[in-house]
């Protein structure tokens, strides 16, 4: 589950969880009720295990003990073993009897996972789990949390606001925005058909461009995209242009003219900024990602090309 | 950009700009959310635990304030006329006075001993909290034994200074400046403990970035390390300023009309204790304001430590002239709150045929430290179950009654002991036709006149001194500690038995020892509750001194010193205590629980 | 650390706690049927606890004391109703037994023996309270500053060549109350409140402190003259140390009023409550009180003055000879007691 901080994600865990109480609305595990009109099962009967930003781990208990606490109803021998596998799991069998304090952030939170696995959980949260950690651990951790998850087969919600997380780790991203879902598909689909502008300028800079339909593509301030999809039925649309997909030609070979305002070096590429030769205004302004060693001055006119393949139509959400 | 578009119950506690409609509207809703969410969780047992007994313990008050709306008599009137003026420019000008004098050395002896290093630091991190042990009234009365009129100094001040110094000093020992500085030199520990322990929990890092930003040690302290302690600083302080409102041993010994001591003239001289309780009602008010005025204090700010790794820094070392001034005002702290007038007590008690410790006098300590320690586990859990409902249910409403439940500590005694003994012979009244019709029993009273009386009535007055320190110590424990347990199937009770309880232990030890300390000091509920032939430290110290002997009261009044002193030890070398090992994980990155109402976006 | 806290808890304090319940349980509630009589007192005295230890001793009935302010008795007993334990209500000021009766909280009690021993203006015409000692409220005078002859009366304080000089305890007292309802008697009202303005202006300081304060005070020459009660004199007088009898000595003692309505006296008396369940015993008690032993007890341990005329004094009250002592009765300054009270917020006495 994706969005930007305040856009509810916490929230709809901590519903789904039952720490909070809907306003409205019913909420089913696994085809039973955890929370309706007449009845509202308790966080600790759930069955749903959470891991928290920070692993929230017990600071007064080792992590044995941690890993432990979920399983005061097993009989000691299960337990001992359960905790054992656990640890396994995790990669930490030899840290057992070490305090939360004594590990690094990135075993903390492998602790934290096997804690919440421990019973058995039908559901796992994830709330943030990666965002207090570095980014070289968080990298590995991605990893490891992945291969965690699929070798304990369990049902997990994850949520975060950075969609590389969800991309390298779900299965289905649903994505959030004031508390309204805008999407929710497996992580491809989401990549290359977003439904809207939001869901879109998710993944890095996108062009968000005004359109209005004509005879076999679309007028834009930088003139006619040629499109063979299905024209969208409404008014509000826009589309959705990655600035890898735009390619730039001094030679003019087409209308759909720009002039280069700005040249950025980025190293494994340049980011070049245009504008609209035929409005002047600023917010029509197109980014493309052209190769390092091309010569573009800035000033100059280009023309502007994109093949019909990358360009999206999106809804406006705005 | 989520500011703008809240949910309506979000709305309602940010932004009040809406239209009369939406915003009964909005009440309505939050009422819904309330019934609904008392509905879902209240079934738990919790809230219907921490209800009754927070309306249990809010009962005696609420006797009192109901007072206010009864019909005015003429002695009330008369009162009005006459004195009230008098009563509330003193107290006002009492708790002004005290309280710029707790802060002024409860504060600055808190940072002394918490960031600076200087001769006879160690020995004065214990010395401070003395004063504890030693009952206001107490140390009015050796002052005045001292420097009065044919006091014990008087002839060596009359020898030194002449005899127009003596006469000067002892005609002025006894007055209103001079009942400031005694209280507050018994009340300031209250302030240094509790904000010494926030300066120690304080992140270096904060202050080490105040000082690279350039500024001095002493500008670091006031810019940063005062306004992080503040909510510390102003939960010390409304304790000593309730104390100082309820205090009525040392006011009337000194001749100040407040308040309290009014309280007690409108009961005994007016014959009108109907005027007494409005007059507590009253004051009741006045504490309520307080209690506000704390609260906006804190306002919205944040003051707890995002840091979730805690290393303890380096002192500053004083040094020369520095180092001598900080050990010499820290010596004269503890003199004259404690060496002093325990000196007196023991000049006294050295002067007169001891009483000896024969098998009364031992009754006498048993009764005191038994009962004291009986309504201190009462109190500790009290406050552990309503602090936690209040934790578990973080409505207005659980809220509004567990801030009425420990509005006990500012009332004077006695007058609790009236509601106390209300609520409770109106229960004996319906419990006995009930057992006599059941079991045919006839057994007068049950509780009234018995231990449990007692005991019932300090759970009213002193709940607020451990309730704080507990409220405090759940506020530093984050929240997703409670949910991690939960999510992991453990209930509230195993929650908090095995999560919380041993995660705040220390505020857990200090709530326990401030309200023994305070309970074996108590003396006008005792007096007037007690069962027959019930005596304690407290009230045989109070009898002997009333008698207009304080040299023979000193015998117990030192007892009672010894049994506070042990406490007030524990208490302190918990504060002392490096944090090091637990903060690294109770964490601090928590919001105010009782500031939110609404779930977090 | 650990978990072992909670443990630690459970196992350890909590029945520690339990065992000082059961410690101090059966200390209230002691159901043996032995005689017991209930006393709630304002006399906290040690010659009371060991009268009441000989009564014990004496007639095997043993006596139950909670002592504690007499208005907070009375409001204790008043709350209690007529389930009340307390069978006697001792305190230290008649005006306190009049209010009991007032509201209902004592019974009349009728014995040959109390009637005999109290004179009729040291106690309740209907019988529902008895007198028990006296004590005078003199002048004390500092002897090098002061000549006998220039003290007469009460009255005479309020004149102005005792500017500055007298010293004297606040008007929330109740032997202060009562002297003014006493002037307000025998003068009326204007008179008095003349008097108690007079007075406030001839203060050497603002009231505080009790009366050992005031002596102390006069001693050392914070004020020439005092208003206080006979047993703190005594009690001076008869210091542990020599060098306090020595200062003492400075200390001269005035019986006020005594060519006209003679020297103002409190009394300390009993009543039985309504609710009283061992009534013969409380009688008995009382009787005991009045009995000579008692009354030279008193005397002698407390010096505080017996009802009974016929008992001899101890050696310091003896020297101070006999005096006439107003025989307003209790139950008229009791009902002027706010009236007293009143004036004295008028004329702002503390």
């Amino acid at each position: 589950m994706v969005g930007e901080s305040g856009s509810g994600k916490s929230t709809l865990l901590r519903l789904i969880a039952g720490f909070e109480i809907p306003d409205s609305g019913e909420i089913h595990i696994d085809g039973t009720a955890v929370c309706g009109a007449r009845n509202f099962v308790a966080p600790e009967k759930r069955g749903v295990g959470m891991v928290f930003q920070d692993g929230a781990l017990f600071p007064h208990l080792t992590v044995r003990e941690n890993i432990a606490f979920g399983l005061h109803r097993w009989e000691r021998r299960s337990r001992n073993e359960r905790i054992d596998a656990l640890l396994e799991l995790v990669g930490l069998p030899e840290y057992g009897k070490r305090y939360p304090h004594q590990l690094s952030g990135g075993q903390q939170q492998r602790v934290a996972i096997a804690r919440a696995l421990a019973p058995e959980p039908a559901l796992l949260l994830l709330d943030e789990p990666f965002s207090s950690l570095d980014v070289i651990i968080k990298e590995q951790m991605r990893e490891e949390t992945r291969a965690i998850l699929r070798r304990s087969a369990a049902t997990s919600i994850l949520v975060t606001h950075d969609i590389g997380d969800s991309i390298a780790l779900a299965d289905r991203i649903a994505i959030l925005r004031d508390g309204l879902l805008q999407q929710i598909d497996i992580p491809r689909n989401v990549y290359n058909l977003p439904r809207n502008d939001y869901v879109a300028a998710l993944f890095g800079k996108t062009n968000i461009l005004k359109a209005t339909c004509a005879d076999g593509g679309f007028d834009t301030a930088f003139g006619f995209f040629p499109f063979d999809g299905v024209h969208p039925q409404t008014e509000s649309f826009r589309l959705a242009i990655k600035p890898q997909d735009i390619r730039l030609s001094s030679d003019l070979t087409n209308n759909r003219r720009a002039r280069i305002i700005r040249v950025i070096y980025r190293g494994s590429h340049k980011e070049v900024i245009l504008v609209s030769s035929q409005s002047t205004q600023r917010q029509h302004e197109l980014v493309a990602f052209v190769d390092a060693d091309s010569h573009l001055a800035e000033g100059a006119e280009v023309s502007v090309d994109v093949d019909v393949r990358d360009i999206r139509v999106v809804q406006d959400s705005a | 950009m989520p500011a703008q578009q809240r949910k309506p119950h979000d709305a309602s506690t940010s932004d009040i700009r809406t239209s009369g409609i939406t915003r009964s509207r909005i009440m309505w809703e939050r009422l819904l959310r309330t019934v609904r969410v008392h509905v879902f969780f209240g079934l738990s047992g919790w809230t219907l635990a921490a209800g009754m007994l927070a309306l249990l313990v809010a009962f005696p008050l609420l006797t009192i304030g109901v007072s206010l709306f009864d019909p005015v008599s003429d002695r009330w009137e008369h009162l009005v006329s006459t004195q009230l003026s008098t009563y509330i420019s003193n107290s006002v000008i009492l708790v002004l006075g005290v309280g710029m004098f707790t802060l002024l050395v409860g504060v600055s002896t808190a940072w002394l001993v918490s960031a600076c290093d200087f001769p006879g630091r160690r020995f004065f991190e214990y010395a401070l909290v003395l004063p504890l042990a030693l009952p206001t009234y107490l140390v009015a009365i050796t002052y005045a034994g001292a420097f009065g009129f044919a006091g014990t100094l008087y002839g060596s001040v009359q020898s030194t200074f002449g005899n127009a110094a003596a006469v000067a000093i002892a005609g002025n020992i006894m007055s209103r400046e001079a009942l400031i500085i005694v209280m507050g030199i018994v009340l300031y520990p209250y302030v240094y403990l509790i904000s010494r322990a926030s300066f120690m929990q304080q992140s270096h890092s904060v202050l080490e970035v105040a000082r690279l930003l350039g500024r001095s040690p002493g500008s670091t302290f006031l810019r940063v390390s005062v306004p992080l302690a503040r909510p510390a600083i102003a939960a010390g302080l409304s304790l000593v300023l309730m104390e100082v409102l309820n205090d009525y041993g040392a006011a009337k010994y000194f001749g100040v009309p407040t308040f309290t001591t009014g309280i007690f003239r409108v009961w005994s001289s007016y014959d009108s204790p109907d005027a007494a309780v409005r007059l507590a009602g009253m004051l009741l008010l006045l504490v309520i304001l307080i209690v506000l005025f704390e609260r906006m204090q804190r306002g919205h700010a944040r003051y707890d430590n995002s840091v979730s790794v805690f290393r303890p820094g380096v002192r500053y070392r004083l040094r020369g002239f520095r180092a001598a001034a900080a050990t010499v005002f820290a010596l004269l702290v503890v003199t004259v709150g404690f060496f002093f007038p325990v000196g007196q007590l023991l000049y006294w008690a050295a002067g007169t045929p001891a009483e000896l410790v024969d098998g009364r006098f031992l009754r006498m300590v048993l009764n005191s430290f038994g009962l004291a320690a009986m309504a201190t586990v009462l109190c500790v859990l009290t406050a552990v179950i309503l602090v936690y409902t209040a934790r578990l249910h973080r409505t207005w409403l659980v809220r509004t009654i567990t801030k009425v439940s420990v509005m006990g500590y500012a009332v004077p005694g006695a007058v609790i002991a009236i509601g106390v003994l209300l609520v409770l012979s109106w229960l004996d009244s319906t419990l006995e036709p009930l057992l006599r019709k059941s079991f045919g029993l006839s057994i007068g009273f049950l509780v009234t006149g018995s231990v449990l009386t007692l005991l019932f009535a300090y759970l009213v007055r002193f709940i607020a001194v451990s309730f704080q320190s507990i409220e405090s110590g759940f506020q530093s424990v984050a929240e997703r500690m409670d949910e991690s347990a939960r999510s992991l199937g453990a209930g509230g009770l195993r929650t908090l038995l095995r999560i919380d309880l041993p995660l705040i232990r220390g505020p857990l030890l200090a709530a326990g020892l401030l309200a023994f300390v305070d309970i074996l000091k108590e003396l006008p509920l005792t007096l007037m509750l007690r069962p027959f032939n019930f005596d304690t430290l407290a009230t045989r110290a109070f009898e002997l001194a009333q008698d207009e002997m304080p040299a023979l009261a000193a015998g117990p009044a030192l007892i009672i010193v010894a049994i506070g002193l042990l406490p007030v030890f524990l208490i302190n070398s918990y504060f002392t205590r490096k944090w090091h090992h637990e903060s690294a994980g109770t964490e601090t990155s928590v919001e105010n629980v009782s500031e939110r109402t609404s779930p977090r976006g | 650390m650990r978990t072992l806290f909670i443990d630690t808890i459970l196992r350890r304090i909590l029945p520690a706690v339990v065992m000082m319940a059961a410690f101090l349980f059966p200390a209230c509630g002691d159901g043996d049927t032995a005689e017991v009589v209930n006393v709630y007192s304002h006399r906290h005295y040690d010659a009371d606890r060991q009268l009441l230890e000989m009564f014990t001793e004496e007639t095997g009935i043993r006596v139950n004391v909670v002592s504690a302010g007499a208005d907070q008795l009375i409001k204790r007993l008043e709350i209690e109703g007529e389930k009340s334990p307390a069978d006697l209500l001792i305190t230290v000021d008649a005006g306190r037994l009049y209010r009991a009766k007032e509201r209902g909280l004592l019974q009349p009690v009728h014995s040959e023996v109390l009637e005999r021993n109290v004179p009729a203006h040291l106690r309740d015409p209907e019988g529902h309270w008895y007198g028990m000692t006296q004590r005078g409220r003199i002048i004390a005078y500092a002897r090098d500053r002061v000549e006998e002859e220039e003290l007469s009366t009460y009255e005479a304080l309020a004149d102005e060549r005792w500017r500055g000089r007298i010293l004297v305890r606040s008007s929330e007292n109740i032997y202060n109350q009562s002297l003014l309802a006493s002037i307000i008697l025998n003068r009326g009202r204007d008179a008095a409140e003349t008097w108690a303005r007079g007075v406030v202006a001839n203060m050497a300081r603002s009231p505080r402190g009790n009366d050992t304060d005031q002596l102390n005070a006069l001693i050392e020459g914070a004020g020439d003259v005092a208003l206080v009660n006979t047993y703190y004199v005594a009690r001076l007088y008869e210091d542990s140390t020599a060098e306090k009898r020595a200062k003492a000595e400075r200390v001269g003692v005035f019986f006020p009023n005594q060519q006209s309505s003679g020297t103002h006296v409190n009394i300390s008396g009993m009543g039985m409550t309504k609710s009283a369940g061992n009534r013969e015993n409380a009688i008995r008690l009382m009787e005991f009180l009045t009995s000579d032993r008692a009354q030279q007890l008193f005397a002698e341990a407390n010096h505080e003055y017996p009802i009974r005329p016929e008992i001899p004094l101890p050696r310091v009250l003896a020297a101070w000879g006999t005096f006439r002592a107003d025989t307003l009765h209790p139950t008229a300054l009791g009902e002027q007691n706010w009236e007293a009270v009143k004036l004295f917020d008028e004329v702002d006495w503390r």
